[in-house]
């Protein structure tokens, strides 16, 4: 996408969802944290597979916690995080995901920018 | 200021005879209660909107809207707060009237935890512009109890907006959506849209109205039939004599709802009916 992309818009994904048209771009991925390695964080996304994130070294991890995060679409198609927000542990991942893949494509006019 | 009315962007509006708020014969005049209705939107929506006369592109003119957004940053003043916020499909300000003295501790805590970056925020308000942008003055602005809110109100962004546009396409029956969601088509269960996700609009969607035209024919016919009260009406002749107004699966389903009701039961089997 060569437009500069709003303040404020960004796509919610899954890792199903992110694809070559969302390079570079900011995004927000919603998901459970399931292990990390130094600053290389695995978010299982709202379709259950799994996202590489990069987080900053002070990033708090706690296993199975739910968090949306948003950042930017990195070359080799991992995020680099720039922000975490906490979603809560009763957060409905399979109610989100069908938000995401079934109603926001959709119902574009509510959601998107129109080009 | 808690006036969420009613309705959630019908306006159909009852009465709606507003009177000038001031002397002077301002341009803007207070709506009657039936017309403050207060619409979920998403901030693409509220950036969209035209104003001064704040109307939706779909139409709609909320009094009053909803928003669910994460902050972003927060400014507290000395006699307000102004937050930035973003929804994934925009971002914008909104700016919260805080009298300090007056709010109880419960209610400060609450904004406390609100002015956190990056929680997610319930915001109840006016869309206005000011200077050009576009902005919502805040009557309340809270955190979400869940971030089951944030999915909860996308699905209800889209729900209001479907069902004010099938609601539109209705002739002659706009408050009961029940039976427009039968005949427009475009009922919202049965498109690939799990019902379970939504409120249960499915169930309204079952013949409300004309529910109860078939339970007062069968009542009339009921009356008008009566038999030994051991052997009870036979059904079956109505089904008949009504086939071309009324499906057979209809008609059972009104005797069923009627029986749970009391007000008919079976005798021999369920072809035979008393009233009680």
């Amino acid at each position: 996408m060569a437009e500069q992309q709003e303040d404020g818009y960004y796509p919610r994904l899954s890792k199903t969802l992110l694809n070559k048209s969302h390079a570079n771009m900011i995004v927000s991925m919603v998901g459970s944290l399931e292990s990390i390695m130094g600053e290389s964080l695995d978010l299982r996304t709202a379709d259950g597979k799994i996202q590489k994130v990069l987080v900053e070294p002070d990033f708090v991890f706690q296993q199975g916690n739910i968090v949306e995060i948003v950042g930017a679409v990195t070359h080799d198609n991992s995020i680099q995080c720039f922000v975490t927000r906490e979603m809560g542990a009763d957060f409905d991942l399979e109610l989100y995901n069908e938000l995401i893949t079934k109603i926001q494509p959709r119902f574009s006019e509510y959601f998107n920018v129109v080009n | 200021m808690m006036d969420y009315g009613g309705n959630d962007g019908s306006g159909a509006g009852g009465y709606g005879s507003p009177s000038p708020s001031t002397p002077g014969g301002s341009s803007r005049t207070r709506k009657g209660y039936d017309e403050q209705n207060l619409v979920p939107v998403t901030i693409r929506m509220v950036l969209n909107a035209e104003m001064p006369s704040c109307i939706l592109a779909d139409g709609r003119e909320p009094h009053q809207v909803k928003l669910v957004a994460a902050v972003r940053e927060s400014t507290p003043g000395s006699t307000n707060i102004m937050y930035t916020v973003e929804d994934g499909t925009g971002k914008i300000d909104v700016k919260e009237w805080v009298d300090s003295d007056s709010d109880n501790t419960a209610i400060v805590k609450l904004r406390e935890r609100a002015q956190n970056d990056s929680t997610y925020v319930r915001i109840i308000g006016k869309i206005t512009e000011y200077e050009g942008r576009k902005e919502i003055i805040g009557y309340s602005v809270r955190p979400v109890s869940s971030g089951n809110e944030l999915t909860h109100h996308f699905l209800e962004v889209v729900h209001s907006a479907e069902k004010f546009k099938s609601g539109n396409q209705i002739v002659g029956a706009p408050t009961n959506y029940g039976a427009g969601m039968n005949t427009s088509g475009m009922g919202f269960g049965g498109n690939g849209i799990q019902p379970q996700s939504v409120t249960p609009v499915k169930q309204h969607g079952m013949t409300e109205n004309s529910g109860n035209d078939i339970k007062k024919a069968l009542f009339d016919y009921f009356s008008n039939n009566s038999a030994p009260s051991d052997v009870g009406t036979p059904l079956l002749p109505f089904i008949q004599q009504t086939s071309a107004t009324y499906t057979e699966s209809q008609i059972r389903q009104a005797v069923t709802d009627m029986s749970s009701e009391g007000m008919l039961y079976s005798t021999i089997d369920e072809n035979y009916y008393n009233l009680v």
